[in-house]
C-alpha cells in the first residue's frame, strides 16, 4: 500500500494558511480558514489502511468510555466524576497523539474533480540513466521541484465534459495561452466509438483524447477557477519526478514492461491495441488479461503507457544541458511542446519514463490527453 | 587428337573467365570495395500509404519518377563503419560539409556497447552500426565518396520508399504480410532478442535453430525492413509534403529540423515496418534504433 492512500484525509494542513486537526470523522478547524475548507476531508478512503482502522478503534473506544461514564453518571458521586475528568484527559491525550501521527500534510487533496497526489519537494536525477534512448534525453542531470500535486489519472472524458457543459470552450478568460475558438467544441474523436469519444456512454472514464495543447491548458484554467486551486499543466520535470520517483526506475513501477502493466504495443497484433479506462491496470482481471498494479511512486495511474501527455513546457533538445536545477519550465520558446508517457501504439521503448517527445500545440491525436497538477499553495506564497 | 583434348578444357576455362569477367561488370551491382550496390533502374513508383493504414504523413500517393540510383545491399556494417573511423573521417573537415564536425567525438554512441553490439568490440563486425547522428551518416557517404572516386550519399527518402518495395505497391519488401520470421521488430522472437541481429540474418535459412524468410526487395536490397532504422537525406516535414513534393527525383523540404527516418527498429512494432512509413528524428540524435545506408549515384561525378 502506498503511502498516499494510508494518510489519506488524516492530518493538518498549514496550506493557504489553514490549520485542520481531525479527529474521529470530523474536521475542526481553526478561525483561518480559507476556501476549501472541507475538500479533503469529504470521503472516507474505501480503502482502509492500518493506520486508519488503529485509530478509528482509538476513537470508539473512547466513545464508549464516555457514554459509559454519562451512564455512571446517574448515581452521583466524586469518585465517578474522577473517573469522568480522567477519561476526559485521556480522550483530549488520545486527540492529541491522533495529531500529532497526523500532522503532516495532505497527501491527497480532491477538490471534486479526481484525486490529487501530493509529490514532495525535493532533488531527484532527470534523464536517461540507463543510457539506452535519444541524445535529447541526456545529460541525466539533478532537479529540485518544490511541492505539488499531481492528478492520480489521466483527465478522463468525464471530468472533460464538464469543462465543456460548463461553457468551456466560449470563455475567452480559459484561453489566455491561445487558441480561443479555434478548437470548434469539443475534442477530435469526441462522437467517435472506435475512439472511445466523450459523448458516447459507457465511455466516461476513458481518458480524454483529441485535444490540442491549448485545450488542455484551457481545462487546466477552467479548473482553477472552479475550486479556486490553481491547476496547470505539469511541467516535462514535475512529470518526470512524478512518473519514476527518485530511484531512477525505468517505467513508473520498476525496470521491466509487459502488457500486464501497461497499455502499448506490444509487438505483433496491433489491430487489437486499443485505448483503455483510466486506471484499468490496477491488479484486477480485465478482459480475461490479469492486470498488474501500475501506479508510480506517488500513486498515479498510467504515467506509463495508454495516451500521451501534454506537458506545459516548450519542447528544447538540448534543454538538459542548460536547464535550471531548480523548477525548471522549459525553454522560454519554441514551436513545439513537450509530450510524455506514451500512447497504446506506442512500444516499449518510447514508454520508458525517461523518453521524451514533442509535437506542434495544435495537433490533436487519438493517442494524445493530459493530465493536471495542483499546485501547493504553500509554494505558491512564497514565490 | 591429344592436344584437342587438351583444348577442350581450356576452352571451357576461358568461357568460364569470360563470363565471370562479365558478370563482375553486372550493369545491376556495383562494388568499390565497400559492398555491393544494387541497381534501382530510372522509372516511376507510387509513393505513399495504397492501404490507407498508415499515418497522415504517408497520404496522398503519388507518382514519383526517379533516375537510376543503386542502392547498399546492406545497411553499413560495423566492420565498414570502422574503415571510416581508422581513416580519420572524424578529424576531416572535409567530410563533414553538412555539418557537425568535432560534436561527436571520435566514434559513435555505443561503440564499446555491449547491449548494442557495438563495433569496437570484437565479433561485431557484422551488426549494423548504430548511434550515428545524421551527420555521421552523412560524413561516412562523403569519405566513402573520397574514397572511391564515386558519388556516394544518403538515399532521398522516395529513392528509399522504391528500394525498398518496388513498383507494385507492397506493403514490405517481399510481399504484403510480415512475421517473426521476415524481419527484426518488436517480439519478432530471433535468438538475438531483444536487440539488434546481424545484417543478412533473414536470408531464408536456417540460423541458430530460428527459420528466417528471405528480407529482400525487388531490387536485391537486404533488410530494408526492420532492425535499425536509417537515415535518409530529406528534411523530414510531417504531413505535408506529399501533397506539394517535386514529380520528379523529389529530395525533401528545403529545410526542417528533422530529418526522415525510414525502415523500423528492433524496438517497433509491425505497423511502424511498413515500406510506407514515415519517420523522423533531429539529425543531431543518437540511439541504439537507428543507423544507415547509402546509394551510389549513376552518373559519374563530376570531371570524369
Amino acid at each position: 500500500m502506498t503511502d498516499h492512500s494510508m494518510r489519506k484525509c488524516w492530518g493538518t494542513d498549514y496550506s493557504g494558511g489553514r490549520i485542520k486537526i481531525l479527529c474521529g470523522f470530523q474536521c475542526f478547524q481553526s478561525e483561518k480558514i480559507l476556501k476549501q475548507p472541507e475538500a479533503a476531508c469529504q470521503d472516507i478512503p474505501e480503502e482502509k489502511t492500518g493506520a486508519l482502522s488503529f485509530f478509528a478503534f482509538i476513537f470508539s473506544a473512547d466513545a464508549i468510555l464516555i457514554v459509559k461514564v454519562r451512564q455512571t453518571n446517574s448515581l452521583g458521586g466524586h469518585l465517578k466524576n474522577n473517573i469522568d475528568g480522567v477519561l476526559r484527559l485521556f480522550s483530549i491525550f488520545t486527540l492529541l497523539i491522533a495529531g500529532t501521527f497526523c500532522s503532516g500534510p495532505e497527501t491527497v487533496v480532491n477538490d471534486g474533480f479526481g484525486d490529487y497526489l501530493r509529490v514532495e519537494g525535493g532533488e531527484f536525477l532527470m534523464g536517461d540513466n540507463f543510457d539506452e534512448g535519444n541524445s535529447d534525453e541526456i545529460p541525466v542531470h539533478s532537479v529540485i521541484l518544490d511541492t505539488y500535486y499531481i492528478g492520480k489519472h489521466k483527465v478522463t472524458n468525464l471530468e472533460y465534459a464538464k469543462f465543456i457543459k460548463a461553457g468551456g470552450y466560449a470563455e475567452p478568460e480559459y484561453w489566455k495561452a491561445g487558441g480561443f475558438e479555434e478548437y470548434g467544441r469539443a475534442p477530435a474523436h469526441w462522437d467517435d466509438a472506435v475512439h472511445k469519444g466523450g459523448s458516447i456512454p459507457g465511455n466516461e472514464n476513458y481518458p480524454v483524447i483529441g485535444v490540442s495543447w491549448f485545450e488542455a491548458a484551457a481545462y487546466c484554467r477552467w479548473l482553477s477557477s472552479e475550486t479556486g486551486w490553481t491547476y496547470r499543466l505539469p511541467t516535462e520535470a514535475e512529470w518526470e519526478r512524478a512518473a519514476r520517483g527518485t530511484d531512477q526506475r525505468r517505467y513508473a513501477w520498476g525496470n521491466e514492461i509487459d502488457k500486464s502493466r501497461a497499455n502499448y504495443d506490444y509487438g505483433m497484433e496491433r489491430k487489437d491495441m486499443e485505448l483503455k479506462p483510466a486506471g484499468a491496470y490496477d491488479g484486477s482481471i480485465r478482459n480475461g488479461l490479469q492486470t498488474r498494479d501500475n501506479a508510480a511512486p506517488c500513486g498515479a495511474y498510467d504515467m506509463t503507457g495508454n495516451t500521451f501527455e501534454w506537458c506545459a513546457d516548450f519542447y528544447g533538445r538540448t534543454y538538459y544541458s542548460e536547464s535550471p536545477t531548480m523548477n525548471p519550465r522549459g525553454p522560454q520558446t519554441g514551436t513545439s511542446r513537450v509530450l510524455r508517457s506514451a500512447g497504446y501504439i506506442d512500444s516499449a521503448y518510447y514508454q520508458r519514463a525517461a523518453s521524451r517527445h514533442k509535437r506542434g500545440p495544435h495537433v490533436k491525436s487519438h493517442a494524445t490527453g493530459f493530465r493536471c497538477v495542483r499546485e501547493d499553495p504553500a509554494v505558491r506564497d512564497d514565490r | 587428337m591429344k592436344i584437342e583434348t587438351i583444348k577442350y578444357p581450356v576452352f571451357a576455362l576461358l568461357v568460364l573467365l569470360l563470363s565471370s569477367s562479365v558478370r563482375g561488370q553486372n550493369p545491376e551491382i556495383r562494388n568499390d570495395g565497400h559492398g555491393d550496390y544494387l541497381i534501382v533502374p530510372a522509372g516511376e513508383f507510387q509513393m505513399g500509404d495504397n492501404f490507407s493504414e498508415g499515418d497522415a504523413d504517408e497520404v496522398p500517393v503519388h507518382r514519383v519518377y526517379l533516375d537510376t540510383y543503386y542502392i547498399g545491399k546492406h545497411k553499413v556494417t560495423n566492420l565498414e563503419y570502422a574503415k571510416f573511423i581508422k581513416a580519420g573521417g572524424y578529424t576531416d573537415p572535409d567530410f563533414w560539409k553538412s555539418g557537425g564536425f568535432g560534436e561527436y567525438g571520435e566514434r559513435p554512441r555505443y561503440w564499446e556497447d555491449t547491449r548494442f553490439h557495438g563495433g569496437g568490440l570484437p565479433g561485431n563486425e557484422y551488426f549494423p552500426v548504430v548511434g550515428v547522428s545524421w551527420f555521421e551518416a552523412a560524413a561516412y557517404c562523403e569519405w566513402l565518396s573520397a574514397e572511391t572516386g564515386r558519388t556516394y550519399r544518403l538515399p532521398t527518402e522516395a529513392e528509399w520508399e522504391k528500394a525498398a518495395r518496388g513498383t507494385d505497391q507492397r506493403r514490405f519488401s517481399w510481399g504484403n504480410s510480415i512475421d517473426g520470421a521476415m524481419a527484426n521488430y518488436e517480439h519478432s522472437g530471433d535468438p538475438y532478442e531483444p536487440g539488434l541481429t546481424p545484417v543478412g540474418f533473414y536470408n531464408g535459412s536456417i540460423q541458430q535453430g530460428f527459420v528466417t524468410g528471405n528480407n529482400i526487395s525487388p531490387y536485391g536490397a537486404v533488410e530494408m525492413i526492420g532492425n535499425v532504422w536509417e537515415w535518409c537525406s530529406d528534411w523530414f516535414s510531417g504531413s505535408r509534403y506529399y501533397a506539394a513534393s517535386p514529380k520528379r527525383n523529389p529530395k525533401g523540404p528545403d529545410s526542417g529540423t528533422s530529418r526522415v527516418l525510414r525502415a523500423g527498429g528492433w524496438v517497433d512494432s509491425a505497423y511502424y515496418q511498413r515500406a510506407a512509413n514515415r519517420n523522423g528524428s533531429f539529425p543531431e540524435n543518437r540511439n541504439p534504433i537507428q543507423g544507415f545506408r547509402c546509394v551510389r549515384e549513376a552518373a559519374p561525378p563530376r570531371g570524369y
